[in-house]
């Protein structure tokens, strides 16, 4: 089972609405994000010009760090859902997720001195029935949740949609194996590796 | 999904809140949370038993309204999304809608009515709402009784309560000519009166929800859209913009945009044209030129479907009409029941090589096949058909020249142009951006007329066209309709376009009320700045810049009484500071709005506090679904956006001796909140209001059927007289050639008709190049040219309260090419400071290559923080961020005709500025944690019944 | 101290006629205004030349006054008034006398506060023995910055039995450059063509009261018979010329246009040239 956002970076126009959309569902005061959008260009030279823009947050790793450098068992992957999340009633605070963390998608909550992240909004959708915050507020229609083993799922229809060479995923430089998938086609810009 | 389950907490009357309210006076202050001493109440609802619902309701983040669903918990509204039964929006909603969740429970809501303790300061007193309305009615029947009605004017616009309609008719009702908007001739008028004048029909603007073709899924149809100066995907985030994302990717519709904004449609774009800002006439005139030199016109619908064949008469300008040729010309259309006019003009036949009648027919019926580019003699003179006066205008535009003057590479203008003219059916979708400029008419006349001369009118897929109408006569424009603007009809008053002069001539005679008709004519007449620029008919508004100047001097009257009816007039108006400068010369300013604004805080005397979006009730349209606004909770005091004129204009008539609704306004609203429900359930076609609402999952939304709605070739249809329907424009046909301004222009018809207004110049007729007022090169001291647009976290002047939004996009952003910011040694978030004569703002730098070397591009900023609690030395917040410091209205300038001609449109983008590194000005806030302050603090105010 | 400025601020509004807003020269001041026993506002100007905010502190008395068009006649009379030290309790009386006042936006309170913060009154506290409260420095009659609105729960707030204002040098100047007989003359001189007009208003307002619509009735049609008002865009409105005198004082609104005193000496004075 790999629960995970596709994002189709064709019609993603950056609004951040998915930012706000998520702050909202789960609570998060100023200066707290669980998915940001960062902006990938305009590269090239005026007015020859690409740009995308990328929604990011937990990549929901097959092979998470995360997971495994915690000293408490904070880190663990969901026995229900396999999704990765925090406890954060174990959770003591100490970074090391944070760290080993590819993708710089962990906030530190200072009130409550523990690590946060994307939870793919699991009080809605660990029983099947609901769908992440940012998913149903995108206002381009770009992310799609489910289980890229079950071909039936949002997720893996809008994939299979696509050539593989319009499939990406952030560079996997440590090993983790991200499940997250983006969607980007090469008439819209070409895929810039992310340093 | 309903209200069934109605769990509003037993409300409190008007009468006792305000009992209430007094009781706890003076520390009501600002802010004017009364939940201390609404305890009681407050948990009375508490301990009512907890509950879930959603209510189906819609956004009004900005001026497209998306349909949503809001979660109560507890009266609580703790969710918002997009209603899946919404055709374009679905389950989406932007950053901007979610906001509300923030701003209808803000610390800056105001919940009851304020007196202004002193202006420029935020001090308050909150008065009840009898004592308010008391005090707006007395000061304007004062200034009336002193100096005549003329001393009253009114204001709307800005965003976040929308109130036009109400403005104006309340103006009406006092008998003032004068109402505008900062929007108006800068926003919207221009774009969206120029289609009914060339064509008859709807505009093809994308930003208003007039322009539906291009997301009809039940036959779609569009191959190709030109965004021009429009940007959905920020401005309309999740309406608009989600329908560009799903016809782009789902339906691989081609786009072009020309804007000099690098926006995320110009990212998706096939081709994108980032012309030089206020150049869109050059590459209007070049696409004609190309089109017509090419021959990529429609041929067919060209020469029998608009007025470019016409020969035009050189002394009037105006087309020859066949009988002054022939005298004894009989119109084979002429109605003999002389109603409605159909004439006939004047052509160069092909098939006989002579100039013939041209009577208006089908194509497969007509005597003649005209030429549309001739020149031949007419009475002696050597005349022009209108396609060869167009084209002579245009051929000087080559790729070459207009990519040099517009800064475009040519090839690409090419590109573009052919993908446009050679795809099978298109449209041009046209945005806000030229309506700020100096060409504000030319540019909606050059693309309108381009899209008929391609023949993409009225038909599946076009930008062009009329939806639902259906027509059973030859189409008639008149002032009673979007078509010809206002109300001038309700008076007697305007020019029925498509009748005969006997017939018009009949109907003033015959008008009931001639005392009425001659007011509303002899308003007109002294309305500001209409001799000029007469296209205000339009919207019944007068120019910015005469009313200003009359303020300011006296001349030739003083408006001096204001009601402004929403938003904040110091960081939408140009040249802010020209406006903050007059203050002093206005006796009285009532206000309402939601919140307390920059104008608030420097010029109001009383405001009205006005419902948010979550407490409304309205209904509103998504193409051919019609949802509800409902009234998910209300706070305090506030009132539905049309109340507080209808209760004032009721109040001053009493004072004023004067019974009953008065006859001179046709001020749409109701004065109470029931009265708003009843409308919404009429609107929505249910009996009740209690029934809709609490069978919302039944009634909303109200479909039309789609082979109802989405009507096209009706122009084809045979109509009452034999002959085809046509357009409702004077010659029947498309006019690329814009007859209607140049008779405008000389006497105001159709609008003033039977008041010949005085001649002002004639109005360009056809799109003709129109340079900005300040171009790069002309001053040394201000090299760089600076444009402006949204950004999608805020709407208007809206939202800049809202702590998410803020966090986000703190402070306004001035995007530069990198090269361009290395000569002035800026870095990438640099703060600056640009400047123009007017004055200096502040803006941080975004280096990007998105933006032309020696261009800069900058959002519309305030700052409500900058007289937060908090701050030491409190200010208006208005003078800091605000590109409206350094634009101009020329009311100071000795720039020769520095408007448009038609709409005195003064110049928003495309001017010229400087820039150097600055500082991070007194009183705004940048850090996340700096918007706490902002943070929802009325979640525990009590649900409250109606005020009225 | 430099021979030119404006009283208004603003550079645009109503240059030609309005009210507190005319260009000033050194060494003008209006007969009959001042008591005999106070210097001209020559003198004056010489006396505080050394002050270097006193254009500063003019120009912020006089946004005060003008920052509020209903208001700004009843601010400045307030200052006439106030020429000898007035109890607080008398002078809200005579406010509410002022035709102007029953427009007013604020209370004779914060109509009085205003000008005390803006140095054009002074303000002075005695005890119930008639003695003077001293707070902090004062210089010249004028309260330091922190004393002008003092919190009313201090202790000594208790023993302040009465105020008195007095107009202070700054208020002096003021009410000096700013005489409605200086304004009038102003006005009547600016474009004389109109002036046959403003004779008419004065003529007509110097009997009963005028409702507006009489005097728009007594303007109209001569107005639009003039050749350069047909030449304009939109005719002049009767109602320039009630707002020009208004603004000049030479007719008051008291349920009706009225002339003042002013005005009728104004008047007569042109029947007789």
């Amino acid at each position: 089972m790999r629960n995970c956002l596709v994002i189709n970076l064709d019609r993603c126009t950056g609004c951040d609405s998915c930012v706000a959309a998520c702050k909202f569902e789960n609570g998060l005061g100023l200066g707290i994000n669980w998915n940001r959008v960062i902006p990938v260009g305009p590269t090239g030279t005026h007015p020859d010009l690409e740009m995308y823009w990328i929604p990011g947050q937990c990549q929901q790793c097959a092979n998470a760090a995360c997971v495994s450098v915690c000293p408490t068992g904070a880190s663990y992957r969901d026995p229900l859902t396999n999704v990765v999340l925090i406890e954060k009633a174990t959770c003591i605070g100490c970074h090391y997720c944070a760290y080993a963390c590819p993708y710089g998608v962990r906030v530190f909550n200072e009130e409550e001195h523990v690590m946060e992240k994307c939870t793919l909004c699991s009080h809605l959708t660990a029983d099947g029935s609901g769908l992440p915050a940012c998913v149903v507020a995108c206002t381009t229609g770009c992310r799609f949740y489910g289980d890229l083993d079950d071909p039936d799922s949002d997720a893996s229809k809008e994939l299979a949609k696509y050539d593989t060479d319009c499939i990406h995923l952030l560079p996997d430089t440590a090993g983790t194996h991200p499940a997250t998938r983006y969607i980007l086609s090469p008439n819209i810009a070409k895929w810039k590796e992310l340093s | 999904m309903t209200m069934t389950e109605k769990h509003c907490p037993k409300a409190l009357s008007r009468r006792s809140f305000v009992k209430i309210a007094a009781a706890a006076g003076a520390a009501a202050g600002l802010g004017v949370s009364m939940s201390g001493s609404l305890k009681d109440a407050g948990k009375a609802f508490a301990e009512s038993g907890s509950s879930i619902k959603t209510v189906k309701t819609m956004c009004h983040g900005c001026i497209q309204f998306c349909a949503v669903l809001a979660t109560v918990e507890d009266g609580v509204v703790t969710k918002l999304q997009g209603d899946p039964d919404s055709p374009l929006n679905k389950t989406s909603i932007c950053i901007k809608g979610l906001n509300q969740m923030h701003t209808v429970y803000s610390p800056r809501h105001i919940l009851h009515p304020m007196r202004h303790v002193e202006r420029g300061t935020n001090k308050w007193e909150t008065i009840s709402w009898d004592e308010a309305i008391e005090l707006a009615a007395t000061k304007i029947k004062e200034g009336v009784d002193k100096y005549g009605p003329y001393s009253f004017f009114v204001s709307s616009g800005g965003g976040g309560a929308y109130s036009g309609f109400w403005a104006y008719g309340f103006c009406e009702a006092i008998l003032s000519p004068n109402s505008f908007e900062p929007g108006g001739a800068q926003c919207f008028m221009p774009r969206a009166s120029m289609a009914p004048f060339v064509y008859g029909g709807r505009p093809p603007s994308i930003a208003d929800s007039f322009l539906w073709e291009p997301f009809n899924t039940y036959k779609p149809a569009t191959k190709m859209i030109v965004l021009w100066g429009a940007q959905p995907s920020i401005s309309q985030t999740a309406l608009s913009g989600h329908g560009m994302a799903d016809l782009r990717v789902d339906r691989g519709c081609k786009t072009i945009v020309v804007d000099p904004n690098f926006t995320p449609d110009s990212a998706k774009a096939d081709v994108w044209l980032p012309l030089r800002p206020g150049t869109d006439t050059a590459l209007v005139l070049c696409w004609w030129s190309y089109i017509i030199e090419h021959k990529l016109y429609d041929e067919d619908f060209t020469k029998y479907w608009t007025n470019l064949p016409f020969l035009i008469n050189p002394d009037t300008r105006l087309p020859y009409l066949a009988e002054e040729v022939w005298p004894d010309y009989v119109n084979p259309a002429k109605d003999p029941n002389d109603e409605f006019s159909t004439p006939a003009y004047v052509c160069f036949d092909k098939k006989t090589g002579t100039i013939q009648p041209l009577p208006y027919s089908l194509p497969e019926d007509s005597p003649v096949d005209p030429e549309i580019f001739f020149t031949a003699v007419v009475n002696g003179a050597e005349s022009r058909t209108a396609g060869q006066i167009y084209y002579d205008e245009a051929k000087e535009w080559t790729l070459e020249k207009t990519g040099e003057y517009c800064w475009l590479q040519p090839d690409k203008i090419e590109e573009a142009v052919k993908l446009y003219a050679e795809a099978e059916v298109a449209g041009i979708a046209h945005g806000v951006a030229t309506d700020q400029t100096k060409a504000s008419s030319e540019v909606p006349l050059g693309v309108n007329g381009l899209d008929t001369i391609m023949g993409y009118v009225d038909k599946p897929g076009v930008t062009l066209t009329h939806l639902s109408e259906q027509y059973k006569d030859r189409p008639v424009m008149v002032g009673d309709t979007a078509a010809l603007g206002a109300w001038s009809a309700n008076y007697g008053v305007g020019y029925h376009v498509g009748k005969t002069d006997n017939w018009n001539k009949k109907r003033v005679e015959e008008f009931p009320d001639q005392e009425l008709l001659k007011t509303y004519n002899q308003l007109q007449r002294d309305r500001l700045g209409l001799v000029e620029h007469k296209g205000f008919f339009w919207q019944d508004n007068c120019h910015i810049p005469t009313i200003l100047k009359a303020i300011r001097t006296g001349e030739p009257y003083k408006p001096r009484v204001w009601y402004d009816f929403s938003g904040n007039k110091l960081a939408m108006l140009g040249n802010a500071q020209s406006w903050y400068d007059v203050l002093d010369e206005i006796d009285f300013c009532i206000c309402q709005y939601p919140m307390i604004t920059s104008f608030h805080y420097e010029a109001a005397d009383l405001i009205f506090p006005l419902q948010e979006w979550l407490e409304w009730n309205g209904t509103s349209d998504i193409i051919n679904n019609k949802f509800m606004f409902t009234q998910v909770i209300h706070l305090g005091e506030t009132v539905n956006n049309g109340v507080p004129a209808t209760r004032i204009l009721a109040r001053y008539r009493e004072l004023m001796g004067e019974t009953g609704p008065s006859k001179y306004t046709v001020m749409p609203q109701p004065d109470s909140e029931d009265g708003v429900r009843a409308g919404v359930a009429k609107d929505m076609g249910v009996e009740s209001y209690e029934e809709l609402v609490n069978n919302q999952d039944k009634y909303v939304p109200k479909v039309t059927p789609p082979d109802e709605y989405w009507r096209y070739y009706q122009y084809l249809d045979i109509v009452s007289d034999g002959l085809p329907g046509g357009f409702a424009t004077e010659s029947r046909k498309c006019e690329p050639y814009c007859t209607i301004l140049l008779k405008m222009s000389r006497t105001g018809w159709p609008f003033t008709y039977p008041l010949e207004m005085p001649a002002c110049d004639d109005y360009n007729p056809i799109c003709v190049n129109i340079p900005p007022n300040e171009n790069p090169g002309d001053d040394p001291e201000y090299p760089l040219v600076i444009t402006s647009g949204r950004v999608p976290y805020y709407h208007h002047g809206t939202m800049r309260h809202a702590p998410f939004s803020r966090e986000l996009y703190p402070a306004p952003e001035v995007k530069i090419n990198p090269r361009t910011a290395a000569e002035y040694g800026i870095e990438h978030m640099d703060w600056v400071k640009i400047s123009s004569p007017r004055g200096s703002i502040s803006a941080r730098a975004y280096l990007t290559e998105g933006e032309a070397p020696g261009q800069l591009w900058m959002e519309r900023f305030w700052n409500p923080e900058a007289y937060d609690a908090s701050q030491a030395n409190p200010d208006g917040g208005w003078r800091q961020c605000n590109i409206n410091v350094i634009t101009d209205n020329y009311v100071d300038s000795d720039t020769e005709k520095p408007y448009n001609s038609v709409y005195g449109s003064y110049t928003l983008r495309g001017f010229q500025v400087k820039i150097e590194k600055g500082e991070r000005p007194e009183n705004i806030w940048v850090e996340p944690k700096e918007f706490e302050p902002f943070m929802p603090t009325l979640t525990s105010e009590p649900q409250t019944g109606d005020v009225f | 101290m430099d021979v030119h400025f404006q009283v208004n601020t603003k550079t645009q509004g109503n240059k030609d006629s309005g009210v507190f807003s005319t260009v000033i020269s050194e060494g003008q001041s209006s007969e009959g205004q001042l008591a005999e026993e106070q210097p001209s506002a020559e003198d004056r100007s010489h006396q505080l030349s050394s002050d270097e905010s006193i254009q500063e502190k003019l120009s912020r008395l006089s946004k005060v006054i003008t920052k509020h068009p209903l208001n700004q006649m009843v601010l400045y009379k307030i200052l006439v008034a106030c020429k000898t030290n007035r109890k607080e309790g008398e002078l809200k009386e005579e406010i509410a006398t002022y035709p102007q006042f029953k427009s007013a936006t604020l209370d004779q309170h914060s109509l009085i506060d205003q000008l005390v913060r803006a140095d054009g009154l002074s303000m002075s506290e005695y005890d119930g023995n008639g003695n003077l409260i001293v707070r902090g420095e004062q210089t010249d009659g004028v309260l330091a910055e922190q004393d002008k609105t003092p919190p009313p729960d201090q202790d000594q707030e208790a023993s302040v039995t009465w105020r008195c204002y007095l107009t202070t040098e700054i208020g002096l100047i003021y009410i000096d450059e700013n005489t409605p007989e200086k304004r009038l003359a102003d006005l009547l001189s600016l474009v004389p063509s109109r002036n046959e007009f403003y004779l008419k208003v004065l003529d007509f307002c110097s009997g009963e009261k005028q409702p507006y619509k009489a005097i728009e009735a007594l303007l109209e049609r001569d107005l639009l018979a003039l050749p350069e008002e047909q030449a304009l865009h939109i005719p002049t409105k009767p109602s320039l010329f009630i707002d020009k005198l208004e603004r000049a004082g030479g007719i008051v609104w008291d349920d009706g246009w009225t002339i003042t005193d002013i005005g009728r000496r104004m008047l007569q004075t042109f029947k007789k040239d």
